[in-house]
């Protein structure tokens, strides 16, 4: 039986390198317990935590620290992703393997494929693994409602959409409607927001039942998230808006963003460096002023991991 | 002399269409007054306003309309780009010549053009007008910040640059750092989201929507008075609006559509031209709700 009940707020993990780019194993252990204490319903190892830039022996061991620490509390999600079929399917063979509970994966891009070929590598890969897969819809890989449903007919375990091509607000609505119009397998695909976590809200009044966003205000996520779930709507929306300028921060790419969540993870006492591999655009000293003063209005709570 | 001198806050115009997509021209005046009205420097009149949707005939009924109703109070830039050069120069020199104070023009980007192709294209279009050009770096059709500064020394009228290329933070800063005695003005764009970190690192002003330009003004003021702390607080407090608004250039139309009928600006049934991608009835009931927070209704 393919797990089906994955939902909510899944943080997607930066990882800790020191300024040397080695990875900090002891601060990845300390940003999952803190994930996993303020009540995350998962955490995922992506493109967020620069998993294209680890070697393969480095994803074993990421992947192998998350779930030891883990420890079967919160499903594990692998990013598996690769340009061709075969690498896929080693990569995802080798999460499962290596105990994660479930996979995601971005269509091959580097060379654009025509959208029946993409469908056949999902299904390849879903054949391959027996562990539930997320599809990964993403601008530069897009992933179209259409072909998600498709996919998600293969094989019962491409059972996840992660939708993050922008609008994805109409996307969701328009996934969800042709989901619920399906009279077969992929009646059963279960729609996630990510982005960052930016549209929240009105993803999850379109059909979707989690987000990924990243992992630097888990609190503020599942806080809002519990909120909404126990009816007060409006309390959880008025929350989350405060958050709007933070998150707006988060979302500027070219590694500008991986140093950002990391200047964060520092100040809230999880990272002891903050540090980005390289290439990426370094954040300059303004941008560490405008972050702590941000910081300072949202008066986060202090982490007790 | 070409005029170097713009700064401030500059809307980009929102072009109210009825629903058979005709322009309707008293709402379009209404908007210019409201602007008016809060004391910005000016408008413009581009790719927010579905510029590339209009007819020759439309562009210059739309400028001159603007022009009318701004009665000398603001600066008008008008987006004249087009992907041939000749083309590109009938539409500037026609909109210099209907009163435009200012051009602004992006890459052709049809086709995969060399720097030297890009500079080319943009002295053409310099040497045959007197008004200043924004050359707008955008997503889709990049002027990198050495190419920028290379432009602005071979042309006089090549005097400002719109940077709207993610992440545009360090790039305006390495914009600055590079502008020399080039006299490059940056300014920046992409729906202000990013506006005072741009100012803070050498912006001269930015183009943002035209649905909260009270909010320009104020904030853009305290920040050049030097209440740093109280501009970005006020400014935080429309992070979320911003972020609805930014929802890719054919939603942003409606919804911006939408905040200027609930601000008492356009006629309800004033809406973008097709094809434009229609929000769900869900999205404006999330849009009046973050209007009502902020207190913008019928205001």
């Amino acid at each position: 039986m393919v797990d089906r009940t994955i939902k909510g707020i899944v943080p997607m993990l930066s990882t800790p390198f020191n300024e040397k780019g080695q990875i900090d194993f002891e601060d990845l252990q300390r940003e999952v317990e803190w994930m996993i204490s303020v009540g995350s319903n998962g955490v995922g190892i992506a493109v967020a935590s620069e998993i294209y830039k680890l070697t393969d022996p480095e994803r074993d061991q990421v992947l192998s620290t998350v779930v030891k620490q883990a420890d079967g509390r919160v499903p594990v999600v692998m990013n598996t992703g690769a340009m061709g079929t075969d690498v896929t399917i080693y990569y995802s063979q080798r999460a499962e393997e290596l105990g994660a509970d479930a996979l995601m994966i971005r269509p091959p891009s580097f060379i654009p494929m025509p959208s029946n070929e993409i469908v056949e590598f999902f299904g390849r890969v879903g054949t391959t693994v027996d562990i539930p897969i997320f599809q990964q819809d993403q601008a530069t890989a897009q992933i179209s409602p259409s072909m998600a449903i498709e996919i998600a007919r293969r094989r019962e375990n491409l059972c996840y959409i992660k939708v993050e091509t922008a609008p994805t607000v109409p996307r969701m609505a328009e996934t969800a409607a042709l989901r619920d119009a399906a009279n077969d397998g992929a009646k059963d695909l279960i729609l996630f927001g990510g982005a960052g976590g930016t549209f929240l809200f009105e993803e999850l009044r379109r059909g979707a039942v989690g987000t990924m966003p990243g992992s630097v205000i888990p609190d503020v996520f599942v806080n809002v998230w519990e909120r909404w779930n126990d009816g007060d709507q409006q309390g959880a929306e008025t929350e989350f808006r405060r958050y709007g300028a933070l998150i707006r921060t988060l979302k500027q790419p070219q590694g500008l963003d991986n140093w950002i969540y990391k200047e964060i993870l520092v100040r809230r006492g999880i990272f002891k460096a903050a540090f980005a591999r390289h290439p990426a655009v370094k954040p300059d000293r303004f941008q560490i002023y405008e972050l702590e003063m941000m910081l300072d209005e949202l008066e986060l709570e202090e982490p007790d991991v | 002399m070409v005029n170097s001198d713009m700064r401030g806050i500059f809307p980009i115009l929102a072009i109210p269409f009825d629903p058979q997509g005709n322009i309707v021209i008293e709402d379009l005046q209404h908007e210019v007054d409201w602007i008016a009205g809060h004391g910005l420097p000016g408008v413009g009149i581009a790719l927010a306003s579905e510029v590339y949707k209009l007819s020759d005939g439309e562009r210059g009924i739309v400028l001159k309309t603007v022009v009318e109703a701004a009665k000398g109070r603001l600066k008008v830039v008008m987006n004249s780009g087009h992907e041939g050069t000749s083309v590109s120069i009938n539409y500037a020199k026609a909109a210099q010549d209907q009163g435009a104070d200012a051009l602004m023009i992006k890459p052709p980007s049809f086709g995969q053009l060399s720097a030297a192709d890009i500079q080319a294209y943009y002295v053409a279009i310099a040497e045959s007008v007197d008004v200043p050009i924004f050359m707008q770096d955008v997503g889709g059709a990049p002027v990198p910040p050495a190419l920028a500064i290379q432009m602005a020394r071979a042309h006089k009228n090549l005097c400002y640059i719109k940077v709207e290329v993610a992440p545009s933070v360090p790039r305006i800063a390495e914009l600055t750092a590079r502008l020399g005695r080039s006299g490059l003005v940056p300014f920046g764009g992409a729906g202000g989201g990013f506006l005072l970190e741009e100012a803070r690192r050498g912006s001269q002003g930015s183009m943002p929507w035209s649905v909260i330009p009270d909010v320009y003004a104020r904030v853009w003021d305290d920040f050049q008075a030097g209440n740093e702390a109280d501009a970005e607080a006020e400014y935080r407090r429309y992070a979320t609006l911003n972020r609805t608004i930014a929802q890719g250039m054919g939603t942003a139309m409606w919804i911006n559509d939408r905040i200027l009928f609930r601000r008492g600006i356009f006629q309800e049934t004033s809406q973008p031209r097709q094809p434009t991608p229609r929000p769900d009835d869900q999205t404006l009931k999330e849009l009046d709700s973050i209007l009502e927070e902020l207190d913008l209704i019928g205001k």
